[in-house]
């Protein structure tokens, strides 16, 4: 017996009238716009070859970032189907896929560094100084966390070598 | 060739060349009713068949009516890559403007040559 393998699809929602509004949008709501798009592209056969394992396994309602699931042996057509998606409920949106991960923990990875990595973007774009202020507090604390992260690997590695040599002598 | 005999003997080719088309002989029957149908409309009951059953993206493959006979049978041309999704439209199309009608595909051959003549449809006129 073999485990059934999976692809999941880490993507955001773009709104083409901007993202700072908030929006009422469910898990079903992408499920089935999803849905739609791959049956439009890829008919009968591709719902029903995909709709078992088809499934939205993540959605953050404020970073409007969501974590699609699909069969591995055709995550492709999932894939030109998350292109083709033009309406989330009743809000015009489309997907941009960011990662495509073998588990879920490995597209969490990529949200956390993606995330950090647009967090000097946020600033630009903050009109008030109280957001400002907000932004980098967060960039403190994202730079924190990598510090002790960093340091942490660094301890481990010493600790590795440390035995290494000990071994040696 | 030279020789006496060789003079009448045939020459074999065998093409092992990928096949570059397949071409069906089909036709589309109606329930209850005659074949009438002209090239245009073929066309598009196949196209909308392959729209319904593998999309837009399976109905971008080309499909050519080669010819449509009198007694309704046509001649398609298809991309052979695309030969077994064609095929699988056709078999499971059951219905073109409420009306049910079916496929029967009659020959299927990478060949042109091989479809001018079938030994199911052979009319022996001793026999009739």
């Amino acid at each position: 017996m073999v485990r059934l393998k999976h692809r999941y699809f880490l993507a955001e929602i773009i709104f083409p009238d901007g993202r700072r509004l908030q929006r009422n949008i469910k898990s079903n709501d992408v499920y089935f716009s999803v849905r739609e798009a791959l049956h439009a592209a890829y008919g009968d056969y591709g719902i029903g070859v995909l709709k078992s394992s088809l499934m939205v396994k993540y959605l953050n309602k404020d970073t409007h970032m969501v974590i699609v699931r699909a069969k591995r042996d055709f995550y492709r057509l999932a894939q030109a189907a998350l292109t083709f998606v033009k309406k989330i409920g009743e809000h015009d949106a489309f997907l941009n896929t960011l990662h495509i991960g073998g588990t879920i923990r490995a597209c969490q990875k990529f949200l956390i560094r993606h995330h950090r990595q647009h967090l000097p973007l946020l600033y630009q774009e903050c009109d008030t100084q109280e957001e400002r202020d907000n932004v980098q507090l967060m960039l403190l604390s994202s730079c924190v966390d990598m510090e002790t992260f960093s340091k942490k690997t660094e301890e481990k590695e010493r600790s590795l070598s440390e035995i290494a040599g000990e071994s040696l002598t | 060739m030279t020789g006496d005999s060789e003079k009448h003997s045939y020459l074999r080719q065998v093409d092992k060349s990928p096949a570059p088309y397949f071409y069906i002989k089909t036709s589309l029957e109606y329930e209850g009713r005659g074949l009438e149908t002209d090239s245009l409309q073929l066309k598009h009951v196949i196209m909308q068949s392959m729209t319904e059953v593998f999309g837009q993206v399976g109905a971008s493959d080309t499909v050519d009516v080669l010819k449509l006979s009198a007694s309704g049978e046509a001649l398609l041309r298809v991309p052979s890559r695309s030969f077994v999704k064609l095929w699988g439209a056709l078999t499971l199309f059951g219905k073109y403007n409420g009306l049910p009608c079916v496929f029967r595909v009659q020959q299927v051959s990478s060949s042109l040559m091989s479809l001018s003549c079938n030994s199911r449809t052979w009319d022996i006129p001793a026999m009739s």
